[in-house]
């Protein structure tokens, strides 16, 4: 947690005690940026976009609830906004091609699953799977919540995150079988 | 009901506290924005076509447009910001159809022109950042050394004001460039990946927003292309060549095949004795749709003809007349059905 006088110090536009507050919390923020978008590209878009709209608006944190959830809102939000236009526009798998008996036959997912294939395997996902996964399975909002923020219904939101397992489940499959034959040559 | 307590929501949860590496230069971007804004200098254009087209409701609206351009200008930090006042002009495009280029031009140069009168106020430099968004509509821009800029929808070009002392842009989609010759003096413009630079020439760079690589299509002249990251790595291509570079591909040039590349500039399609495949993959990409067929047999087509400012539906009619087969729309694109050919 961040010492109240450098918050006020950022609000007063002093840079270093902003800069001070950047390093604090640019890695973790990163990371929130890398789970929301397509490629890492984006997610530095995203990432410096949400900065400047965390410094923007820092007057605006009034110090309820604590200041990491305030900043991580932010991020959370900036991406979503971005991705929410194009949630349509970008999903060009179709929903039905994902075959029912092969994703419900009791797949395991492996254990040994490490971070950078997760986040592989979760920016391909369409991106309002993407997000849905993002809010509900990692961010821990609910349903509720994730309507809002989405402007869809709760029953979307909870169809949409159903998908959204499968769909995930079986690109782990896949990535699963592509191991597996690589190490079988 | 399904209260499944999934096991790829607990696979996921392990990156909730995942965490990334910032780009190199990412506070110093950051610290820049921020400046500029301290310093008021983003002066926005408050256009009555903006509203006409519905853009930007209110100056909360347009603050975040100018950000968003402004963000999606920061390939590469331009040398003259730091000791300089900067400006953006947020402009947004309003090309109605264009019956002839004239007009474009024209409607092209009038703003460029009321972007000056209006800044001329608090303009100290010559070193503005002027931003060049098409969006619906593709655009055409003169810029100040009498060189054009043919910019595709949903793309932008972005430069300073009289190019100060060199000439550079940064663009963010896909644009064609017509370059005049300026005493030897270098052109060059960054995209995502690449790094283009001429003397005189012109060419079509694609460069899009999820899309792994950077394209160059040369169509007069010498080019030289070079990766971003890696400006030794340069090549040169002339005349009908493209390349393409990625995060970590070697460079090479080889003849153009899509004869179309800059259908969407020149609104001609040409289709010379061409497999359906490809024609069908140019048409998605021109008009923005996606076109199905009943069966693989009809892949194997073949179709030669000229397209000049043709709607879809045109183009259609006569390639099913053609190739004896029908079109129908399905959805929000179009199926072909027929025998198709061996």
């Amino acid at each position: 947690m961040l010492d109240k006088s450098i918050i006020n110090k950022c609000i007063k536009g002093d840079r270093k005690a902003q800069e001070t507050l950047y390093n604090f919390y640019s890695s973790r923020m990163k990371g929130v940026c890398l789970r929301y978008a397509r490629s890492s590209f984006e997610a530095e878009d995203l990432f410096q976009d949400a900065f400047v709209k965390i410094f923007k608006n820092l007057q605006n944190y009034k110090g309820q609830g604590s200041f990491d959830g305030w900043v991580r809102r932010i991020v959370v939000n900036t991406s979503i906004d971005y991705y929410k236009k194009r949630m349509t526009q970008g999903d060009t798998v179709n929903y039905e091609d994902i075959n029912e008996n092969e994703t419900d036959s009791k797949v395991e997912p492996v254990h040994e699953v490490d971070h950078e294939t997760l986040l592989k395997l979760l920016n391909e996902l369409p991106n309002g799977y993407r997000m849905v996964l993002n809010l509900y399975a990692i961010e821990g909002y609910s349903h509720k919540e994730i309507a809002e923020l989405l402007e869809v219904s709760e029953s979307t939101s909870k169809s949409q995150l159903i998908k959204a397992r499968r769909y995930y489940k079986s690109l782990l499959e896949k990535n699963r079988i592509n191991e597996n034959g690589t190490r079988a040559f | 009901m399904e209260q499944e307590h999934s096991k790829v929501d607990d696979l996921l949860k392990k990156l909730h506290s995942y965490e990334g590496e910032p780009m190199a230069n990412s506070w110093e971007k950051i610290s820049a924005r921020l400046e500029e804004d301290e310093e008021k200098v983003i002066k926005l254009k408050r256009d009555r076509k903006i509203y006409l087209i519905g853009i930007a409701a209110s100056l909360a609206v347009m603050v975040s447009l100018a950000l968003f351009i402004l963000s999606n200008t920061n390939i590469d930090n331009p040398p003259a910001v730091s000791d300089n006042t900067v400006k953006k002009e947020n402009i947004v495009p309003e090309i109605k159809d264009a019956p002839n280029s004239n007009s474009v031009l024209e409607n092209t140069i009038e703003d460029e022109k009321s972007i000056e009168t209006e800044n001329i106020v608090k303009s100290t430099t010559s070193s503005e950042l002027i931003a060049v968004r098409a969006t619906n509509k593709k655009r055409e821009v003169k810029l100040p050394d009498g060189s054009r800029v043919y910019i595709n929808r949903n793309s932008e070009v972005t430069y300073y004001k009289n190019f100060a002392k060199e000439r550079i842009i940064y663009l963010k989609g896909e644009a064609f460039f017509e370059v005049k010759p300026n005493n030897g003096q270098s052109f060059i413009v960054y995209s995502n990946f690449s790094k283009t630079e001429v003397i005189g020439t012109s060419f079509m760079i694609r460069s899009i927003i999820g899309e792994k690589t950077d394209e160059l299509f040369v169509s007069t002249g010498k080019v030289a292309f070079s990766p971003l990251n890696n400006e030794t790595k340069r090549i040169y291509l002339t005349e009908g060549e493209c390349s393409k570079t990625g995060v970590a591909e070697q460079l090479q040039s080889s003849p153009v095949t899509d004869i179309n590349y800059a259908a969407w500039k020149t609104e001609k399609i040409v289709f010379n004795n061409t497999k359906l495949a490809q024609v069908i993959s140019t048409l998605d990409k021109y008009y923005a749709t996606s076109i199905k067929i009943s069966n693989e047999e009809i892949l194997n087509c073949r179709f030669t003809g000229t397209f000049k400012k043709s709607t879809i539906d045109q183009v259609l009619q006569v390639l099913a007349i053609s190739l004896d087969l029908s079109s129908s729309k399905e959805g929000k694109g179009y199926i072909l059905t027929g025998e198709g050919c061996q």
